[in-house]
């Protein structure tokens, strides 16, 4: 069994002792259950903990829910891309779309596999972006799971987690970050359309830093891929972005609509010559290509004195967030059908 | 002579605008105080030379040192050769002299403003000076029994928003298609004039000339001369079917050139008249901007007159502009171009113009002519004279073969004709004679009964059936050709493209020019009538406004207005905007534009007049844009009838009861002993009105009645003279 | 007073530029706010949905989208010579507390100032314009969706389109929308957007200008009229003309200006991609090559056909021949 909070393997511990939250002093009980009715075991077994024993002992003390080992090995899903490319919104918005039941049209339902995660993730993460603030970056370094998804399809059910990486960080010798990297089941390159104004570099780099170390660490033979083009509504009314965003969300899968989104991403990644983004499509067997927009717009300054403060006027409409996702869950088997079979496929 | 305008001066508001031109009579209002003071201005009055006559109303009473002197007037000299009305009150006081006693008066009404507006009537004004000279005190003191037939402000308001809104509905009453008459007489419906002529022509010409002599060569191919002459007509038969329907090709294809060249010059001016007709049509025909425009004002005036509205007018003129005007031919042109490519198609002929299945009556024929004729030599020689004959008849038919250019060639033909004539015939013939020599015994024994002439009959018989057939194989595969060549069809086809390209010549193009003219015409009056009835439909409330009504003043009883008024003021209107439309005939006739906004500009300014002219003369005088007499001689009449007060006023005589124009105590300056004058004063129409109504025959014949030009007032003036010790003369300007 | 504003142009590129506010602006067929600026000394309209405006009609936020779309798309397509006779979009910001377009100052005044005196040239010069715009609209996939007296603008002789704030691209779902001057199948909101969607609203407009009431039954209109219209009224919008036929029909020249499809420098990428992809399945599946086989020749055998049956005639005579001969 594998930690998706650690990355570490471990044996699933089969002893009778279940950690409990205690809200009141926020701290885990270590409780025997041996002795109790089959009842009562079940309940405390939902709710319970299990500590992960981390045995390679680099991350502080984590408890995973007790049920983790009943559904399956988790899918790990990487986010790599460079500091400001938009992860973290991109993140925030597909799990928000998903918990909203964004993927029930491809009978995909998804819930929180821990619940005192899952409302710290609310809290940090989700309402601060619905209220159309702006996210703190999670700068370099190896970002754990912020939540566990339990996703069910109809190829089963698997917890998701996903964990967030800036390229740069893959190539130190970090023990857990080659963990994580080992533990990867799919990976979404984040590329952020820029605006030259702002980055103060002229549009379309040729190198990709980020990519480069991840394209080199990672299987690409047997992990399926994503690329998103993140901030796609900076290009709303510039062909061939302008195309699929104007669609919105999609409600069924099509293989040939996948590609042909694929294609025109390819393209534009191409036109604005950001070949070194295009590297992963080369190197990785079943890859998808992606417009996505996780606000909608850009953010602008609430007051015009302080511009670093900014917010979302109109609201945020992510559009398209959950492409990536789809196809990853295409790809990985939890969506079946022919469809789906030719998903990301060449 | 009588005076035609009367000018009001009032001296008594010091304020008041001095008229813009003094002429004819003038009555001035003035304070009997202030006569001396405005001595100098009678005077100048009096020194106009326009000024035919001056009638001072002078009001109140003069002061003296003496109360008792009696003297109510100082009469300056200036004023000797003026009338003098004296005016001791305003209101007046009803009095009949010697039959009542003077009691207020019942009026309600200024008895001085109706005498000053009745002086305003020419005819009553001429009378009064005329009546006031004959008396023999140098004033005279009026009383007044007058009836108005004004029209009411209120009644006259909503008349003319009735009026306003019945111009400017936007619906027809009845719908009228204005359009079809006039288009009748400029847009002819026959083809006259529409002949074709130039290069159009040379190319039908010629494409009928082809079809003519492909139609004569298809006649001949089935005689002797298309296979045995040289050179033969037929010889290249395919080729002159093809040049047939190239040049039916090249006729449809001039049509088309023509009607797309006439259908750009009528839709976008291009290309010039000069390359339409240089293709073969005739020159448009020319256009008169001012017998069209006359035309055209004739039918709207006609309509205006039946009660049209404004706008449905404008409407339909738009209509008519846009129907009359070039409609094009696009789709003349789309139908020719539909039907080409055409060619005339050269049809197969029968491969085998002596068709293989008479080979197997080749074969016999010979056979039995030489066992016939034999044995011996000659049944070989007969046998292989037919055989010859067989495969040359054959061989020249498939020579003549016509293909799809020329005819096959004897060059050609040879081979196949030896192989299958050829061959069957000498075969037959060999087979024949060589049985004949074979069984020479059993055949001699076999026709021993047969009389000897028979034998060479027969021979000949199946000679002669050869021929037939061979002949009836030629004409019946000529037959089928022929009935395969098109040459009808493409002839009804040029006769379509004919017609069609004379039908726009003559709907389209020869009354080009014409259709232009109207069509601009046209637009420009719709043009104007729209912006006229748009105007009226907004400045038209501003034409007689009614009164405000008084707050705690007397409820008037509301009465539908009457038809009558509503027809002269709806009539009136009608001649404003056509007036105001006046000048768009000559622009329709020149085909000019008005700008935008000339239109209203005119209008507000002829209803300004309008306006002014009803308020200064009455609505029954105001007669400069009502032309027609019948609404008004109908108002009159039903003034007249609701008014018994009228007769009796106009019948009334100087001891009758009338509104004497002084205080009862002030009637003692009067000279009752005296003659009075008395002035009857009657509008003319009226007159007309009781001549028509024949009950008031006496009165009509009356010559104490003065029937006015204009005017609105019926009834009589009395001028009594004041005594001659109430009037003072006094000379050089001083008391 | 001037402001510096952050948009974007009509490539997606952002700038900052310098805006004057000047004066209000008023179009008939406009339901955005508009204002008149100046941007370096040349005079724009700033079309905008002010917060109150918005708070009010949050539908203006859409209109002004519509507009942009449009305007960039056309900008896109005509990158070089802007045609005339359409709205030029210059910049743009959606994302904004006030989200504008900016455009080229308009030419000209409203068409219903001019039309009541248009004579026979001005007349069929207005409707070739107006088909030309249509023309020039079709050529970049964008259909108005509201053409009427009121989007349209004159200037002596040229007609603008202008307001495109409820125009559509073609080949995406029609938006269900009544007007009286959307074709049926625009104000039913079903199929797909045709170029010749707006057609229907031209056809009014033509018939308004000849005729003045556009109200009126139609079996009453000039022939030149119904021969030019009836085809765009009778028909659905599959068999409608196309503007292109229309102009022909009117002998307007229908060549469009120099244009570019904004997806052609996209065709390199896309080339790459199906390269990639055919390198990608390349080891996967290593194409099998297929046995040459010796091509079939039909004329051979139609050849031996021929010479089979020629000889079974012929041996077929000569045993005729031969029997006639021996008999």
């Amino acid at each position: 069994m594998r930690c998706p909070v650690c990355a570490d393997e471990f044996v699933w511990p089969d002893d009778p002792y279940i950690s409990l939250h205690d809200e009141r002093n926020d701290r885990f009980e270590l409780v025997d259950v041996s002795s109790l009715s089959p009842t009562k075991r079940d309940n405390l077994v939902r709710k319970g903990y299990r500590q992960c024993p981390n045995p390679a002992g680099d991350t502080p003390e984590h408890y995973l829910p007790a049920t983790y080992a009943d559904h399956g090995d988790p899918l790990v899903i990487g986010l790599v891309g460079a500091p400001i490319s938009g992860k973290t919104h991109l993140l925030t918005a597909m799990i928000r779309q998903a918990y909203l039941n964004g993927l029930a049209t491809h009978g995909v339902t998804v819930t929180a596999l821990d619940v005192r995660r899952h409302k710290a993730f609310r809290e940090y993460f989700i309402l601060p972006f619905e209220r159309g603030d702006l996210l703190a970056g999670t700068g370099n370094g190896i970002v754990e799971a912020a939540d566990i998804l339990l996703v069910r399809g109809p190829g089963g059910q698997r917890p998701v987690t996903f964990f967030d990486v800036a390229g740069e960080d893959l190539e130190s010798t970090d023990p857990r970050a080659n963990r994580f990297l080992m533990a990867t089941n799919a990976v979404i390159f984040v590329h952020a359309s820029e605006d030259p104004l702002e980055t103060g570099r002229s549009s379309g780099r040729s190198e990709n830093a980020s990519f480069e170390q991840a394209v080199a660490q990672l299987p690409g033979d047997r992990l399926p891929a994503v690329i998103a083009v993140t901030k796609a509504d900076r290009l709303r009314y510039v062909p061939p972005a302008e195309r699929w965003l104007h669609r919105g969300d999609e409600t069924e899968l099509k293989a040939d609509r996948v590609r042909a989104e694929s294609r025109d991403v390819y393209a534009y990644l191409h036109q604005a010559g950001a070949l070194a983004s295009l590297r992963p499509f080369d190197e990785f067997a079943r890859c998808t290509l992606h417009f996505v927009s996780a606000s909608g717009g850009d953010a602008v300054p609430v007051d015009a004195a302080d511009p670093g403060k900014k917010h979302f006027p109109h609201g945020f409409h992510p559009t398209r967030v959950l492409e990536p996702l789809v196809s990853i869950l295409a790809m990985t088997g939890i969506i079946t059908g022919p469809e789906a079979d030719r998903v990301g496929r060449p | 002579m009588s005076t035609s305008r009367i000018v009001l001066v009032d001296l008594r508001d010091p304020e008041a605008e001095p008229p813009d031109a003094l002429e004819g009579g003038v009555v001035v209002v003035d304070r009997a105080d202030a006569l001396l003071e405005h001595a100098e201005t009678y005077l100048a009055l009096l020194a106009e030379k326009m000024v035919t006559a001056v009638v001072c109303v002078a009001v109140g009473e003069v002061g003296t040192d003496n109360p008792l002197d009696g003297v109510v007037l100082d009469i300056p000299p200036a004023l000797r050769h003026a009338t003098v009305l004296w005016v001791g009150d305003p209101r007046g006081v009803d009095w009949a002299p010697e039959r009542s006693a003077p009691r207020r008066s019942e009026s309600s009404e200024d008895a001085l403003d109706s005498l000053v507006a009745a002086l305003r009537v020419p005819a009553l004004f001429d009378r009064v000076v005329a009546t006031a000279e004959g008396l023999p005190s140098a004033a005279v003191n009026p009383g007044v029994r007058l009836v108005s037939s004004a029209a009411d402000p209120v009644e006259l308001a909503e008349a003319r928003a009735a009026a306003v809104r019945s111009l400017c509905a936007a619906e027809h009453a009845t719908p009228h298609d204005l359009g079809e008459s006039i288009r009748r007489s400029y847009l002819p419906s026959g083809r006259d004039g529409a002949v074709l002529s130039g290069p159009v022509q040379t190319s039908r010409t010629e494409a009928l000339r082809r079809l003519d002599h492909v139609a004569e060569l298809a006649r001949t191919l089935g005689t002797a001369k298309a296979l045995l002459y040289s050179p033969r007509t037929t010889e290249r038969l395919g080729s002159q079917v093809v040049w047939a329907g190239q040049a039916v090709e090249n006729y449809r294809r001039a049509v088309a050139e023509l009607l797309t060249r006439m259908d750009g010059q009528l839709q976008v001016g291009r290309p010039s008249v000069e390359d339409v007709v240089a293709l073969g049509v005739p020159r448009p025909r020319e256009a008169d901007g001012d017998e069209i425009a006359a035309d055209l004002r004739q039918a709207v005036e006609a309509r205006l007159d039946d009660g049209a509205a404004l706008s449905p007018l404008a409407r339909d003129l738009r209509l008519v502009a846009a129907n009359s005007g070039p409609q094009g031919c696009a789709t003349a042109v789309e139908e020719v171009r539909k039907r080409g490519p055409l060619s005339l198609a050269m049809p197969e002929f029968r491969t085998w113009p002596l068709p293989l299945a008479a080979l197997p009556v080749v074969f016999p024929a010979c056979a039995l002519v030489a066992l016939l004729c034999g044995p011996g030599w000659l049944g070989w020689v007969a046998g292989c004279l037919l055989a010859v004959a067989w495969f040359g008849s054959g061989w020249l038919l498939l020579a003549r073969r016509p293909g799809p250019e020329a005819e096959r060639g004897l060059e050609d033909a040879l081979v196949p004709s030896v192989a299958t004539y050829g061959v069957s015939g000498v075969l037959g013939a060999v087979a024949g004679a060589g049985a004949g020599e074979l069984f020479a015994v059993r055949v001699a024994r076999f026709l021993v009964d047969v009389p000897r002439w028979a034998l060479p009959g027969s021979a000949v018989l199946v000679a002669v059936l050869s021929a037939v057939v061979v002949v009836v194989s030629w004409r019946s595969a000529v037959r089928e050709w022929r009935d395969e060549l098109g040459v009808a069809r493409l002839r009804a086809t040029v006769g379509d493209l004919t017609q069609i390209a004379e039908d726009v010549t003559a709907r389209e193009w020869l009354p080009m020019l014409r259709r232009r003219v109207l069509a601009a015409a046209a637009a420009e009056v719709a043009a104007g009538l729209g912006e006229i009835a748009t105007t009226l439909g907004g400045s038209g409330d501003a034409l007689f406004v009614a009164p405000e009504p008084s707050p705690g003043g007397q409820t008037r009883m509301v009465r539908p207005v009457p038809q009558e008024l509503y027809a002269v003021v709806r009539g009136d209107l009608v001649d404003v905007c056509r007036t105001a439309l006046e000048i768009a005939w000559p622009a329709a006739a020149a085909d000019v534009t008005t700008p935008q906004g000339v239109y209203t500009q005119r209008l507000e300014r002829l209803l300004d007049e309008y306006g002014a002219d009803v308020r200064r003369n009455g609505l029954m005088t105001a007669t400069r844009f009502g032309t027609a007499r019948g609404p008004r001689d109908a108002l009159m009449a039903r003034v007249w009838a609701e008014s018994p007060a009228a007769l009796a006023a106009l019948r009334a005589d100087g001891a009758d009861d009338m509104t004497q124009l002084c205080r009862s105590g002030q009637l003692g300056y009067l000279s009752t002993g005296a003659t009075s004058g008395l002035v009857r004063v009657a509008p003319a129409r009226l007159r007309q009105v009781l001549e028509r109504d024949g009950a008031h025959a006496a009165l009509v014949a009356d010559p104490g009645v003065a029937w006015s030009e204009g005017g609105e007032f019926v009834g009589a003036v009395r001028l009594l003279p004041l005594r001659p010790e109430s009037v003072r003369q006094v000379s050089g300007g001083v008391r | 007073m001037a402001e510096l504003v952050r948009c974007r142009y009509v490539t997606g590129v952002l700038a900052e530029i310098e805006v004057e506010e000047l004066n209000e602006f008023v179009t008939p067929g406009a339901a955005l706010e508009q204002r008149l600026v100046k941007v370096n000394g040349r005079l724009y309209l700033r079309k905008y949905v002010s917060r109150a405006a918005g708070r009010r009609n949050p539908r203006l936020y859409d209109l002004l989208r519509n507009e942009i779309r449009a305007g960039a798309r056309l900008g896109q397509v005509f990158p070089d010579r802007y045609p005339a006779e359409l709205p030029r979009l210059v910049a743009y910001n959606i994302d904004a507390e006030e989200p504008f377009a900016l455009l080229r100052e308009y030419a000209g005044s409203p068409a219903a100032e001019h039309v009541a005196r248009f004579d026979d040239v001005q007349r069929r010069r207005f409707e070739s314009g107006l088909l030309r715009a249509l023309h020039l609209t079709a050529q970049a996939g964008v259909v108005h969706g509201a053409v009427s007296m009121d989007s349209v603008r004159w200037d002596d002789g040229t007609v603008h389109l202008v307001d495109f704030e409820s125009s559509e691209r073609v080949g995406e779902p029609r938006r269900a929308c009544r007007s009286a001057v959307r074709s049926p199948e625009q104000t039913a909101g079903t199929g797909v957007v045709d170029e010749r969607d707006d057609l229907w609203g031209a056809a009014l407009l033509i018939r308004r200008l000849h005729i003045g009431d556009a109200r009126q039954e139609r079996g009453r209109d000039p022939q030149r009229l119904r021969e030019l219209l009836d085809p765009v009224f009778d028909n659905p919008v599959d068999r409608r003309p196309l503007v292109a036929d229309l102009l022909g029909r009117l002998h307007t020249d229908a060549h469009l200006p120099p244009h570019v499809d904004p997806e052609a420098q996209l065709a390199a990428g896309r080339a790459l991609f199906d390269r990639a992809c055919a390198r990608k399945r390349a080891p996967a599946a290593p194409p099998t090559r297929e046995p040459v086989r010796s091509p079939v020749v039909p004329a051979d055998g139609h050849g031996k056909r021929v010479f089979h049956y020629v000889a079974a005639a012929v041996l077929l005579c000569a045993l005729i021949i031969g029997a006639v001969v021996l008999i």
